[in-house]
């Protein structure tokens, strides 16, 4: 049982095939991941697309724990987490693994427990009514959009019987 | 008579570990580890509160979101306004003298004559 502290990779290789092997892989229920692709230098920008591609069709959890890029790519916008070395990732789980005592041993049984709990809740409720929530407000905006062109056509008009008077 | 060791006088036997003792220093690492077990300790401790509250606001958010759905309201008031609107537009566009009536007949005159 590890405790829930960075699990630094190394990115090898920037072949598709090996990527999703190792983003398939990836236990993010369990402890936080961290990517480098520092040393990857011209081929990190075909990597995190790689990554956006893999994380567009089967989506990456971030709940309870996210996945972390070191990447030295300058001016991303997109759905990751890049930062530009290691000293900027969230200094929380940046913990050295040792030897537990009876006392942290308990407690990470605790996390443990929790960290399943919230693997069932996740998978099977919360992404569920989430994804409901978002197409319900998605509908909302759409309808929204419309009702403001027809209200801008309304007074458009309105304002041309109005001038005619 | 046996002969006195001239090293270590009578009275001192006994008290001469004592004399002789020197504090030795307390090796520092076992304080060090000591601190960063605790360090472990808080982490952990902290870590499990985190993952309570996290679980506890995800298990009240999907129980609202599945309890109280307010889209399905605010897309019903939305359909009414928007019907209300079309059929507002399309009265003040049936007239005579609206610009679309006016614009087809235009169209209708150039490409049929009067």
């Amino acid at each position: 049982m590890n405790v829930p502290c960075f699990e630094y990779i190394s990115v090898q290789s920037h072949q598709i095939e090996s990527l999703d092997h190792l983003l398939s892989k990836l236990q993010l229920s369990q402890r936080p991941v961290v990517l480098v692709l520092e040393h990857l230098d011209e081929l990190q920008h075909d990597v995190i697309k790689k990554i956006e591609n893999y994380d567009k069709t089967k989506p990456l959890p971030t709940l309870p724990y996210s996945l972390y890029i070191v990447s030295d790519i300058k001016n991303y916008q997109g759905s990751l987490n890049i930062v530009s070395s290691k000293n900027q990732l969230p200094a929380l789980y940046n913990k050295k693994e040792k030897s537990l005592n009876t006392k942290e041993r308990n407690y990470l049984n605790k996390i443990k427990l929790k960290q399943e709990n919230f693997k069932s809740l996740v998978e099977k409720e919360y992404m569920n009514s989430i994804k409901k929530y978002a197409l319900g407000h998605r509908l909302i905006s759409e309808k929204q959009n419309f009702l403001a062109y027809l209200e801008t056509i309304n007074k458009g008009l309105q304002e041309f019987y109005g001038k005619k008077k | 008579m046996a002969k006195k060791n001239n090293d270590i006088p009578d009275d001192l036997i006994g008290f001469k570990e004592f004399i002789e003792y020197e504090e030795k220093k307390r090796p520092t690492h076992s304080r060090r580890s000591k601190s960063s077990g605790l360090h472990h300790l808080s982490f952990l401790e902290s870590e499990s509160q985190r993952l309570s509250k996290t679980l506890e606001l995800c298990e009240e958010q999907t129980f609202g979101i599945n309890r109280y759905p307010q889209d399905k309201k605010i897309l019903e008031k939305q359909d009414q306004l928007i019907e209300k609107n079309r059929m507002i537009i399309i009265e003040l566009l049936r007239r005579k003298d609206s610009p679309l009536t006016k614009n087809l007949t235009e169209i209708f005159k150039i490409h049929f004559g009067n």
